[in-house]
């Protein structure tokens, strides 16, 4: 029986592995179609030349200072917002969690936004370091307020309802965008064109020292987005049953809320609001591998990359050199899915 | 050996417990037993360490349970809630090894797992995903899961409680004796079992002693025969009752003539 039982474990894990490696090439693929598509198309030949440092000055100027830096935010970008996307759904107990549908996006934009306007008017006191850094140290402030908003008001009877968590979101969104709003009103000619630029979304307008900035703190989240694969498996007991079974809920809650919050504050500062990432790719991510966290996790941070990735193309190359922003082509492809997972969840659950 | 003193909780102004001495030995079968709103489910939550407001003394090997960390007593105890759940599709292999403790390497989880499943009676389940199964079967793959944990437990020294809250509820007869089987040979095998129970007749035939509780108050500790005493039980449930002995089997009925009777 024993024997029986592992070969089944071990088959399903093969299966389980192709899928995330098959992923990795999709993703791989992709990022090197952004390096080389666009207005000058570049063979692997002339891309070679560039990273070998033999490349010749227009192309070495396209690949690194427009197309790598866009690449980089890219992967940023798709790596954040799934994990942390994977991470609410899994701490709530809810597949609608989504950083943009639930509000974090919106708290991290009050915060992007007050630095773009506010911070007109204190950063030219400040050290050059922290002037970049202003933007998205604001945007996780704001990211983690929303955060800490969104559990206290969901969480008071122990069990988050779908419709609680979506009408919460409503509210904060509405809210923010009311303090958006305001905000936009008193910014100043220079303030306004940034912001109009920055609440466009996008992965092109933003320079190096913001998208490593953005790199960095999601290559440092993800190994604690990792950590709590086992938590966010037992958080699918309740949060009784994973106390009981080892897992210390608060604390494993707190890591969370405060891990997402900086990833999905840090790439929001950087590229804007981009909505439905967080949404689609860990739906994907668990129909190809099962619900297994270990799993789910690198699917859908692969999945997401190649979504934001894919997203940037079309837009980049449907109306080229016009460039729409990105956020219609997530909200196009996002939008009717989540629809369709909601009737779907309507239907499975009529009394929700 | 769990041990309370004195323990009580209030809570909203409410006395859920209050004044219970309690001690629960290695290799004990206690059945808890009680009216609706008693306090069992919260005493069950005392002594898994889950709610931590109590007063009074309580002891896990000479641990406050209320002072040590999750998996710590993950490992010392396991524990069934009343009505478990898991949200997502997980199927029944892997919901019941869902939350075994990382130290213990994964041949020893498969044969455990195979172990608990052939046990609570889950083989041609075990592929199925959880949310498709009746609540009856959700409820042995969950027995299973925490028969697995209690296992694991051992392998690394613990072990040594088990505290289940209704295990038997939407059961059919059948599986409710596979169930208790399973936590009687926990018992058997040293582990200390606190089971909370409706059914009066399986209590007595199945537990060491017997616990009854009144508002959150023990009205009685002692083995079954001294303490489901007719006129003590009938004081309890309001209810007209009948306690028959026979060959050693204890069962309590309702007086069903009477009840109706007086309707």
């Amino acid at each position: 029986m024993t024997t029986v039982g592992t070969t089944v474990e071990h088959r399903s894990h093969r299966r389980q592995l192709l899928v995330v490696a098959g992923l990795g090439l999709l993703a791989l693929s992709l990022a090197l179609a952004e390096l080389a598509l666009g207005p000058i198309k570049m063979g692997i030949a002339q891309l070679w030349a560039v990273f070998s440092g033999s490349g010749d000055t227009l192309d070495n100027s396209i690949i690194w200072q427009i197309r790598l830096p866009r690449l980089t935010l890219g992967i940023a970008v798709g790596t954040a917002l799934s994990l942390a996307g994977t991470a609410l759904q899994g701490m709530l107990r809810n597949p609608l969690a989504d950083p943009g549908l639930i509000g974090i996006t919106a708290g991290a934009s009050i915060g992007a936004v007050s630095a773009i306007v506010l911070g007109n008017l204190i950063a030219p006191e400040l050290p050059l370091i922290l002037q970049t850094a202003l933007l998205p140290v604001a945007a996780f402030l704001g990211a983690m307020l929303v955060m800490t908003c969104v559990f206290t008001l969901s969480h008071r009877g122990g069990e988050t309802s779908v419709a609680m968590l979506i009408l919460i979101g409503i509210a904060i969104n509405t809210i923010a965008g009311a303090i958006i709003g305001v905000l936009v009103y008193v910014a100043d000619d220079q303030a306004l064109r940034d912001l109009t630029f920055w609440s466009m979304g996008g992965l092109g307008h933003a320079g190096w020292p913001v998208v490593l900035i953005a790199l960095g703190i999601t290559l440092a989240m993800t190994p604690l987005f990792w950590r709590q694969g086992r938590g966010l498996d037992l958080f699918q007991l309740g949060e009784r049953q994973a106390f009981h079974a080892g897992l210390d809920v608060e604390r494993t809650k707190r890591v969370l809320a405060a891990v997402a919050a900086l990833s999905v504050g840090a790439v929001t500062a950087a590229a804007g609001p981009i909505g439905f990432i967080g949404l689609v790719a860990p739906h994907l991510a668990r129909l190809l591998v099962g619900y297994a966290h270990r799993w789910v996790l690198p699917a859908s941070a692969l999945l997401g990359i190649s979504l934001v990735l894919a997203a940037d193309l079309v837009v980049r190359l449907a109306i080229a050199p016009q460039e729409p922003p990105i956020g219609i082509a997530t909200s196009l492809i996002g939008g009717p899915f989540f629809l369709w997972l909601l009737t779907r969840r309507l239907r499975s659950l009529p009394h929700a | 050996m769990l041990e309370a003193k004195a323990l009580s909780l209030t809570k909203g102004g409410k006395t859920l417990l209050s004044d219970i001495d309690l001690c629960l030995k290695p290799g004990e079968f206690l059945a808890v037993l009680g009216p609706n709103g008693a306090g069992k489910s919260t005493l069950m939550h005392c002594l898994s360490g889950a709610e931590r407001r109590a007063t009074g003394q309580l002891r896990m090997d000479g641990h406050d349970p209320a002072c040590l960390d999750a998996a710590t007593l993950a490992r010392q105890r396991a524990v069934l809630e009343q009505s478990p759940r898991v949200s997502a599709p997980y199927s029944v292999e892997a919901l019941v090894q869902l939350g075994t403790p990382r130290e213990l390497p994964t041949d020893e989880i498969a044969a455990l797992t195979e172990q608990a499943i052939d046990l609570l009676d889950l083989s041609a389940l075990r592929h199925r995903s959880v949310l498709q199964l009746s609540g009856g079967e959700q409820h042995r793959t969950h027995m299973a899961r925490i028969m697995v944990q209690l296992w694991a437990g051992q392998r690394l020294g613990g072990g040594c409680y088990l505290l289940v809250d209704e295990p038997t509820a939407s059961l059919d007869l059948q599986h409710q004796i596979t169930v208790l089987r399973a936590a009687r040979q926990a018992a058997l095998q040293g582990c200390g079992v606190l089971a909370i129970l409706h059914d009066l007749s399986l209590a007595a035939s199945v537990a060491d002693r017997i616990l009854l509780l009144k508002a959150g108050r023990i009205m009685a500790l002692g083995s079954p025969r001294d303490v489901l005493t007719r006129q003590r039980l009938e004081a309890l449930y309001g209810l007209p009752l009948q306690v028959q002995q026979r060959d050693n089997v204890l069962t309590v009925t309702p007086d069903y003539s009477r009840c109706w009777s007086t309707t």
